[in-house]
């Protein structure tokens, strides 16, 4: 996809001068190669902020669609109109963001703030030339315990001297990790696997179930949050042969091997792939569950088809089993990757009473030909990331051990404790963080977060 | 210098603020075209053809196995159909009731459009904010993030959202002005005693102590080396800026004008100093049940943010959690419109019955409330029913009740004296049960072709008198009344 | 581009008698820094609050060119990343420096959790189980900063009428004769306690001297203004909801 493609509209979708007409206007903001869609659009042909800016200053009031002479013509103009203006309004003008590789329509994305050399700091509060450590030591008590430390608390760490203070900062770490707040029912933890377990009380089953109970999702939560704590592996979210019993006052987990319930049998179980409430609340009904291998890239892989997100298409022709048009080249585009990324989600059950959630290798020949004329040819087979996989569990296996695991579970503390997505400035960081996850932390992510809120990007005011 | 307050000025520079800033209440000045845009969600998946584009078993080829009614059940009203039915349970939850439509399309049919439309998502989440930015078809801004930067410049909350999910999350542009991103809602009932620092709690002292104390505040804030050292955070710049705008809402009395609660045991206001707004006993009487029905007490809420100038944009719509206690012992389900995935038909007919009722009570409302000059505030809006998507239009053969999943495919519902109003825009094929588009300019009906997301994202801001030159929006003209 | 920092809070200052004229200039933030004007008068001050530093700085310091000799000492934040503490969080740190339980903190009309059962996604909570809001809003909501004076003078006055009702185990008041209508001396050792007390629990640190002024002076203003009620009891009030809604205690 080429940037002019992207800023025009109509007919001059699709032009090849609009890369070079930007690195020629800005060379600087080739040094890494062209920019691409986003640099203007949001989901092509709709644009973003900036591009709606370029938009607006390209020829103005003459007709569009724009051809394609005129728009090469045009957008050196266009971008010397909008170079000075800052289209997301994050203090940076366009031109700077452009040149800096951060993106001018999205507010988080900012030129960093660099090293400061030779700084001094004239402040007798903070160190705000470097890492603070009673701030970070304050910040990891809001984030983690729930709570500022006590006066004295803090006090008494600033009299530490530096290795002291480090030694402290992990200590308290190690003790906020263990409160409820961060672990227990509601915790951080829990609130960070919503957008993953996507709850609804309504048809909630066990504790405080609701009035159609279909699922006690806690048993996802207690997955989670057993993953994400102690010292085991993030992965094991993925590929878990057991469940999390959860029991409260206090709130504590429990592994055990078998829930009531939950019916994907042992060999099958691909931690909260597989568990009755993600079958619920994902497959439901759906023969092709797409929703499921969707929501699954989404929430543990950080990669959303819906915003043409890891779209890597297999080595396979892709086939319309359940007629609903998905070769029509605009669905292709995404269901190329989308429906063999599917395929060993399928022989899971949805709602479908005492077998919601079992696996079931015959289930495709359950359904009629009303559900498609091809829908019994469905295989288990698939593929992530363009590698071939025989089912759900090897799915699981290729996605826990991949980057984007890593990236997506790490990112997600880094929102919690930084705050933001990792600006281009702390990429260096960040992917150090990720490799280190992978590495020698043994994808603990305590372990990982003892690294993190070591990072500048942390502990420096 | 040392900190000298006087309480005059103090009083005196507030009342200047508020009064140059936002001014609330309905006889401040008018924003030239200033329109007021109705969200009401149907959430999980309102189908058309369960309403206006319901089918006659009589026109359809494949009548016994597509979602098709008995031709006596179906009305024509205008272009419109209309199903009224008696429901005997909800799948296996009981209810017992009627389900009404054609009072409502009698009675609003000449500013009612049905506009066809495919979606692109049958994901929950992400189709209902599709419905609502038209797959990011504007930057990524919601329509009512849109309404709220055209007309709320001079409105205290311009942009309130009730909704849920996807329906109330906020739009991706990040150049949108901070005052028209969304003020969320939870429970209409009580949310109003949030508008006012101090009113409402047990034991609280004068207002001028608050007043002084901010005061004090500030200049603490002012003088301490946390702001001096962090001055530079946009969190803490914008956190300052809504603490300034806050006041305002204060200076409204937003927190009685939105309350609409009686003084009662259950409900304590005069015992805390408060009362209810001059229009609560009207909104009480229109929506009767807003102690035990949350659709209610939002409908209530709308009302009084619209004609108290509040608000541009409001949300309302069912959420997810069961009616329960109310005049049965369920009067609605769980899940909303997705409770058709158990029981297509009684759920669509008895959402789609609440939806329209609540919706004519709060027009009727709005047609009886001046705006200026003899017109109404009706008059200067637009309700949009925004829906996930369609539902599957399959049944097993002659099957009265059944169930259903999501599908792409759907038309939406828009009431406006603003629209082209008593029309169809596409239609329906009896023989696959699925809705075909029409031509943007003319509005013909185009059998070979689907409407995007977006097309009816721009027909709605375009009748809404927003200026799309420039955003690359194709032109809906045929929406527009005019 | 940058929003002008100084302009919103003196917006917000409304009243203040000396008005806009309060933009510290560089100068007086150059003055400021001075270590014997580092607000340690009168035995507190003490690490942080009120120090000031060298102005002028402004975010420019400690990036010399070639040729500018040493950089200027800095004294801003390069990040200033800061972040609202948000309702579960504020909920707790108020909760901590009150010595109050959670939900005992605030609840509308008598029953009602202020910040749990209506107000959390307005100070950026979620409501994941009814509402699918999974994540929270980007901002505090336009009405957050008048809900967090409500739960802020709730809580106060909770804490106040039990400092009141059991002296001896008071957290923060029950040095102060808060019962009169009047203090006896608002300069006295038990209000540099009970403020002080304010500060070290809300603030992790203790009040400057200026500090400790200001909030002395808003209690002869309320003696001055002949408000309704005590004097006293609403100058505890309006300290404590100071304190407890400044920027410095809200973000982190």
């Amino acid at each position: 996809m080429v940037l002019a493609g992207l800023l025009a509209a109509g007919a001059a979708h699709g032009l090849p001068s609009g890369p070079a007409t930007v690195c020629a206007t800005w060379p600087a903001a080739c040094d890494d190669g062209p920019p691409d869609c986003t640099l203007c659009h949001t989901l092509p042909p709709a644009r973003n902020a900036f591009g709606l800016d370029v938009e607006a200053a390209l020829l103005p009031g003459a007709p569009r669609p724009l051809a394609p002479a005129d728009f090469a013509a045009a957008l050196p103009d266009a971008l010397a109109a909008v170079a000075d203006g800052d289209s997301d309004g994050d203090g940076f003008a366009n031109r700077a963001e452009v040149e800096a590789g951060t993106r001018p329509a999205d507010a988080a994305s900012r030129p960093g703030v660099g090293p400061a050399p030779g700084c001094t700091s004239a402040n007798p509060d903070w160190d705000v030339c470097g890492y603070d450590a009673p701030y970070a030591f304050r910040k990891l008590h809001l984030d983690v315990c729930g709570a500022s430390p006590t006066f004295e608390a803090l006090t008494a760490f600033r009299a530490l001297g530096p290795d002291a203070q480090r030694a402290a900062l992990g200590e308290a770490l190690d003790a906020c990790l263990a409160t409820p707040f961060w672990q227990g029912r509601d915790g951080v933890l829990w609130q960070l696997g919503h957008a993953k377990i996507r709850p609804l009380q309504a048809v909630k089953s066990g504790l405080g179930a609701g009035p159609v109970p279909l699922a006690n999702y806690d048993d996802d939560y207690g997955l989670f949050v057993w993953t994400q704590s102690g010292d085991r592996d993030a992965r094991e979210v993925l590929t878990a042969d057991y469940y999390v019993e959860v029991r409260e006052n206090p709130t504590r987990y429990r592994l055990v091997t078998a829930r009531a319930g939950q019916n994907a049998g042992t060999n099958h179980r691909a931690g909260m792939l597989t568990t009755r409430w993600f079958a619920v609340i994902n497959t439901m009904f759906t023969p092709v569950n797409r929703t499921a291998a969707a929501q699954a890239y989404r929430a543990y892989l950080g990669l959303d088809i819906a915003r043409s997100e890891g779209l890597i298409e297999p080595e396979a022709p892709l086939v319309d089993y359940d007629d609903k048009g998905v070769e029509a080249e605009a669905c292709a585009v995404c269901h190329r990757t989308l429906d063999p990324l599917t395929y060993p989600f399928t022989r899971y059950h949805g709602i479908t009473g005492v077998s919601t959630g079992a696996y079931d290798r015959a289930r495709m020949t359950r359904f009629g030909p009303e559900e498609g004329a091809r829908i019994r040819e469905v295989p288990e087979a698939g593929f992530i990331f363009g590698e071939p996989v025989a089912d759900l569990v090897a799915w699981a296996r290729v996605a826990a051990d991949s980057e984007a695991f890593a990236r997506a579970t790490v990112a997600d503390y880094w929102r919690l404790l930084v705050g933001h997505d990792p600006t281009d400035a702390e990429a260096e960081a960040f992917d150090g963080l990720v490799d280190r996850f992978r590495g020698e932390h043994a994808y603990q992510v305590e372990r990982m977060l003892h690294d993190l809120i070591a990072l500048e990007a942390y502990g420096a005011p | 210098m040392p900190f000298r307050p006087h309480r005059r000025q103090v009083l005196q520079g507030l009342a200047a603020a508020g009064a140059a800033a936002l001014l609330p209440g309905r006889a401040r000045a008018q924003v030239a075209g200033e329109r007021f845009l109705i969200v009401v969600t149907g959430t999980g998946g309102a189908s058309i053809i369960d309403a206006m584009l319901a089918i006659r078993a009589s026109e359809s080829a494949n009548a016994a196995t597509l979602n098709t009614f008995p031709d006596n059940q179906v009305e024509s009203i205008g272009p419109f159909r209309a199903v009224d039915q008696r429901l005997r349970g909800l799948g296996p939850l009981p209810y017992s009731g009627e389900a009404n439509q054609t009072d409502f399309v009698r009675r609003h049919v000449d500013d009612m459009l049905v506009v066809t439309h495919t979606g692109t998502s049958v994901n929950h989440l992400v189709a209902q904010k599709r419905a609502l930015t038209g797959n990011d078809a504007w930057a990524g801004r919601t329509l009512q993030e849109i309404v709220a930067a055209t007309y709320g410049g001079r409105v205290p909350l311009p942009n309130v959202n009730m909704g849920i999910g996807g329906y109330v999350e906020p739009g991706i542009d990040p150049a949108l002005p901070d005052r028209a991103r969304a003020e969320p809602v939870a429970n209409a009932q009580i949310w109003a005693l949030g508008l006012d620092g101090q009113r409402g709690i047990a034991q609280a002292p004068p207002r001028d102590v608050l007043t002084l104390s901010r005061a004090l505040r500030a200049r603490l804030d002012e003088r301490s080396a946390f702001t001096r050292t962090f001055g530079e955070s946009r969190a803490l710049q914008r956190w300052l800026e809504r603490r300034r705008q806050a006041t305002t809402l204060e200076d409204a009395n937003l927190i009685e004008k939105l309350l609409f609660l009686p003084d009662t045991p259950a409900s304590p206001l005069a015992s805390l100093g408060l009362a209810s707004g001059p229009d609560a006993e009207r909104v009480r009487a229109a929506f009767p049940l807003y102690l035990t029905d949350p659709l209610e007490a939002q409908a209530a809420l709308a009302y009084l943010l619209i004609v108290n100038r509040v608000s541009v944009a409001v949300t309302l719509g069912p959420g997810l959690s069961p009616g329960v206690g109310g005049q049965q012992t369920v009067d609605s389900p769980p899940l909303a419109f997705d409770f058709s995935h158990s029981a297509h038909r009684g759920t669509q007919a008895l959402m789609w019955s609440r939806l329209l009722s609540v919706s004519d009570r709060l027009i009727g409302l709005l047609k009886a409330a001046e705006y200026a000059d003899g017109e109404s505030f009706w008059d200067r809006s637009l309700l949009y029913v925004a829906s996930d998507f369609g539902r599957s239009r399959r049944r097993p053969a002659g099957a009265t009740e059944f169930a259903s999943g999501h599908h792409l495919n759907n038309g939406s519902l828009i009431v406006s004296p603003l629209v082209r109003g008593g029309r169809v825009l596409g239609g329906v094929d009896p023989d696959t049960a699925l809705t075909y588009g029409f031509d943007p300019r003319t509005g013909e009906p185009d059998r070979g072709r689907n409407m995007a997301e977006a097309e009816v994202f721009a027909g709605i801001v375009q009748a809404l008198g927003v200026d799309t030159s420039g955003t690359g929006l194709p032109d809906m003209r045929t929406v527009v009344r005019g | 581009m940058r929003r002008n920092i100084w302009m919103l809070l003196m917006l917000s200052a409304v009243g203040c008698d000396d008005g806009p004229a309060a933009r510290p200039t560089d100068a007086a933030l150059a003055d400021a820094a001075l270590p014997d004007a580092s607000g340690g008068a009168g035995g507190v001050g003490g690490m942080g609050g009120g120090a000031g530093g060298v102005g002028g700085a402004g975010g420019q310091g400690g990036d010399p060119g070639l040729d500018a000799g040493p950089p200027a000492p800095r004294f801003t934040a390069r990040h200033a990343n800061l972040r609202f503490k948000s309702a579960d969080r504020l909920r707790g740190d108020l909760a901590r420096a009150l010595d109050l339980p959670p939900d005992g903190l605030c609840n509308e009309l008598g029953q009602y959790d202020c910040i749990e059962a209506i107000h959390k996604v307005a100070l950026g909570g979620v409501e994941a189980y009814r509402a699918n809001i999974y994540r929270p809003f980007p901002e505090p909501s336009a009405s957050a900063p008048l809900i967090v004076e409500r739960v802020a003078l709730a809580a106060c006055t909770r804490r106040i009428a039990l400092d009141r009702e059991d002296a001896a185990s008071a957290v923060l008041w029950g040095a102060v004769p808060l019962a009169g209508a009047r203090l006896a001396d608002v300069d006295g050792e038990p209000v540099t306690a009970a403020l002080t007390a304010l500060y070290t629990r809300a603030l992790l640190r203790l009040p400057t001297a200026e500090e400790l002024d200001l909030l002395r002076q808003l209690y002869r203003d309320f003696e001055g203004a002949g408000l309704e009620g005590s004097p006293a009891l609403h100058w505890a009030q309006a300290a404590c909801v100071a304190v407890l809604t400044s920027t410095e205690f809200l973000f982190y």
